[in-house]
């Protein structure tokens, strides 16, 4: 009875913060309704045929790091395993990821309170970050649950840091290095806020920092180990040329302060007038009302920033943090920055302190006199219209629906030939026209995760897959589908 | 002057400028695009239904029935330049149906569903249109005659 007395009570001291978060849930939910539909494509294939075990042993393998691809067990191998246990289901899938992401954001909630002590703050932080269109990717596809690991892990490691329960933190730190290798940046962070929040350092946070370091390093040498093969291919190679890592240190610092992926498409440089499809993209509402709200988003936010800025008694420090926020956002961002495959999903952890200055700037006119928090409301209403119509525009942008709806047609078109296609070995996709790119054999291997597909449509069996793009004669005995057929 | 003051007018200066940077954006749409030029592709089921209510309101709609072994009908006579819209109904079996000449095609539709397929007669001659369901198999066909 004390015990049920006291969770009321501490309800009611909390509701606000309870409100908070229901309302940002159920706003994503809403907003991102159509994730929970969107079927496994791409990679998918390969995990689920990879997070199969039948037994103990091979359970603790997943965790060997003697593979041929990224070390990363946890939300690959296990994850799948268990989306293998539910027979694949997708509404288990999607929700355990957006389960994964609510309770990454609660602890960010946690860990902005514990450092700023101002719930206000980190209400803003939460709210510029958990509704930020970078998110779509990873909340929308499957195969991205990596990226939310990585940030809810950390989330719950640094919490745990903050909270002095070092244990837990090294528990959750070394789930995040085994969810995606740039957890490793995390010891940083550490001395980041001791250096600058705590202005500290004594012999027991050297002990700690040494132990994170060196949990690091050991996984990075098992991911370096791992990697060996995927480093050769030539999208993940790390090339070490300047005008690549400037040009991608820009787009990534671009896309987290709101410009859309698809951007770079029509606009090769920030120097040059875009091409002549850029203006097309405005014949789509959202995309239009999007770079509207954008535009005036940042008309509100610049003037704000600087008047922020010239207002505080503390400048240098001003300066120092928000130089901080954008040299953590670099760090996080650093390991992909010098390789050819930009992928906006990698802004999952980086973006928070993109949204930390948002949220600073926003509290600092927040608490001043009317006028200001006037404009800090203003702030939070375009920053809601721009990210809702943001994470409309990137779910077409992404293709979510479209591949679902190919993947969708594969089904039927498998199920209206089961017996038939049993009958035959091999399986060999043709071009609808002669060199088709998009709805062709090309598109139709990433989309089908070359072979790997076949653990999941015709389990048991032996097929040979050949894509009409690399081999002109097609085999005796192949079943031939059209690609065509399937689009 | 009272600093408060010059902030406001440094907001209204940059809210101003904001705003004139999205007219300039709609002048230079209006030299940009001609009417004609094609809507970005962006799948939305409801969009889709509202569209294909409001484009075939003057389209000349054709139903075809496919069961497992014909398509009923089997010959289609139009008119160049008309604008056909096709509704598939499949009555046994899994069918889509296919018009090669213009590349075109619906997805795989379930007994007892329908889909429409919508084309505009620009070329005239014979044109087969076929079911895929499966290719080692006689595939239930028919003609398009545009005169």
């Amino acid at each position: 009875m004390k015990k049920i007395n006291l969770l009321f009570e501490n309800i009611r001291e909390n509701r606000i913060t309870i409100l908070f978060f229901v309302f940002i849930f159920t706003y994503l939910i809403i907003i991102m309704r159509n994730a929970f539909k969107i079927e496994f494509f791409l990679d998918d294939y390969f995990f689920l045929k990879v997070g199969k075990a039948s037994d103990l042993a091979d359970f603790l393998n997943f965790f060997s790091p003697y593979k041929d691809y990224f070390y990363r067990p946890i939300p690959t191998e296990i994850f799948y395993y268990f989306i293998n246990l539910t027979n694949r289901n997708l509404l288990f899938a999607h929700s355990v990821m957006f389960i994964t992401y609510f309770i990454g954001l609660i602890f960010l909630y946690k860990s902005s309170f514990f450092i700023s002590k101002n719930k206000i703050f980190s209400y803003f932080l939460v709210f510029f970050y958990s509704i930020n269109f970078t998110h779509v990717f990873q909340l929308y596809q499957v195969a991205t649950y990596i990226e939310i690991c990585l940030f809810t892990f950390l989330s719950i490691a640094f919490y745990a840091y903050l909270k002095k329960r070092i244990l837990l933190s090294i528990l959750f730190f070394v789930f995040a290095l085994m969810s995606k290798e740039s957890a490793a940046l995390f010891p940083i962070l550490i001395i980041f806020y001791q250096v600058f929040f705590i202005k500290k350092i004594d012999k027991s946070f050297i002990l700690k920092i040494i132990i994170f370091m060196i949990i690091s390093a050991i996984v990075v040498l098992i991911f370096k180990h791992a990697t060996s093969q995927v480093m050769m291919i030539d999208t993940y190679k790390i090339i070490l040329d300047p005008k690549l890592i400037i040009n991608n240190s820009v787009w990534y610092l671009l896309w987290s302060l709101g410009v859309p992926n698809f951007i770079p498409n029509y606009v090769q440089s920030i120097f040059f007038q875009p091409t002549m499809d850029f203006w097309k993209l405005f014949n789509s509402n959202d995309i239009k009302l999007f770079i509207y709200s954008f535009i005036i988003f940042y008309a509100v936010f610049i003037p704000s920033f600087f008047i922020t800025f010239i207002e505080t008694n503390k400048k240098i420090k001003y300066l120092i943090l928000i130089l901080g926020l954008i040299f953590i956002f670099y760090l996080f961002i650093s390991p992909t920055v010098p390789t050819i495959h930009r992928w906006m999903v990698r802004l999952t952890v980086p973006v928070v302190f993109t949204s930390a200055i948002y949220a600073f700037v926003t509290y600092i006119l927040y608490s001043k006199e009317k006028f200001y928090r006037f404009i800090s409301f203003v702030l939070i209403f375009l920053y809601f219209i721009m990210s809702t119509f943001g994470i409309m525009i990137h779910e077409s942008s992404g293709l979510f629906l479209l591949n679902t709806r190919t993947i969708n047609n594969f089904k039927s078109f498998i199920q209206a030939n089961q017996e038939d296609l049993a009958k035959f070995d091999t399986i060999y996709f043709v071009d609808s026209q002669p060199g088709d790119t998009f709805g062709g054999s090309e598109e139709l291997k990433n989309m089908l995760g070359s072979e790997y597909f076949t653990d999941t449509f015709f389990p048991g069996e032996n097929k040979k897959i050949i894509y009409g793009h690399e081999q002109n004669m097609i085999p005796e005995g192949s079943f031939v589908i059209y690609s065509g057929d399937i689009y | 002057m009272n600093k408060e003051l010059f902030y406001k007018i440094i907001f209204l200066l940059f809210f101003f400028g904001g705003v004139m940077v999205i007219f300039s954006i709609e002048k230079k749409i209006k030299v940009q695009l001609p009417e004609s030029v094609n809507v970005v592709a962006e799948y939305n089921k409801e969009d889709e239904e509202k569209y294909a209510a409001s484009i075939d309101s003057d389209r000349k709609k054709i139903e075809i029935v496919i069961n497992d072994n014909k398509m009923i009908p089997d010959v289609i006579n139009v008119n160049k330049n008309d604008k056909v819209s096709l509704i598939v109904r499949v009555e046994e079996g899994y069918h889509n149906l296919y018009l090669d000449i213009y590349h075109i095609g619906t997805n795989y539709i379930p007994t007892n569903k329908k889909e429409i397929l919508r084309f505009d007669a620009t070329m005239s001659g014979q044109f087969k249109f076929f079911s895929h369901t499966y290719r080692y198999k006689k595939e239930p066909e028919g003609k398009l005659i545009v005169r």
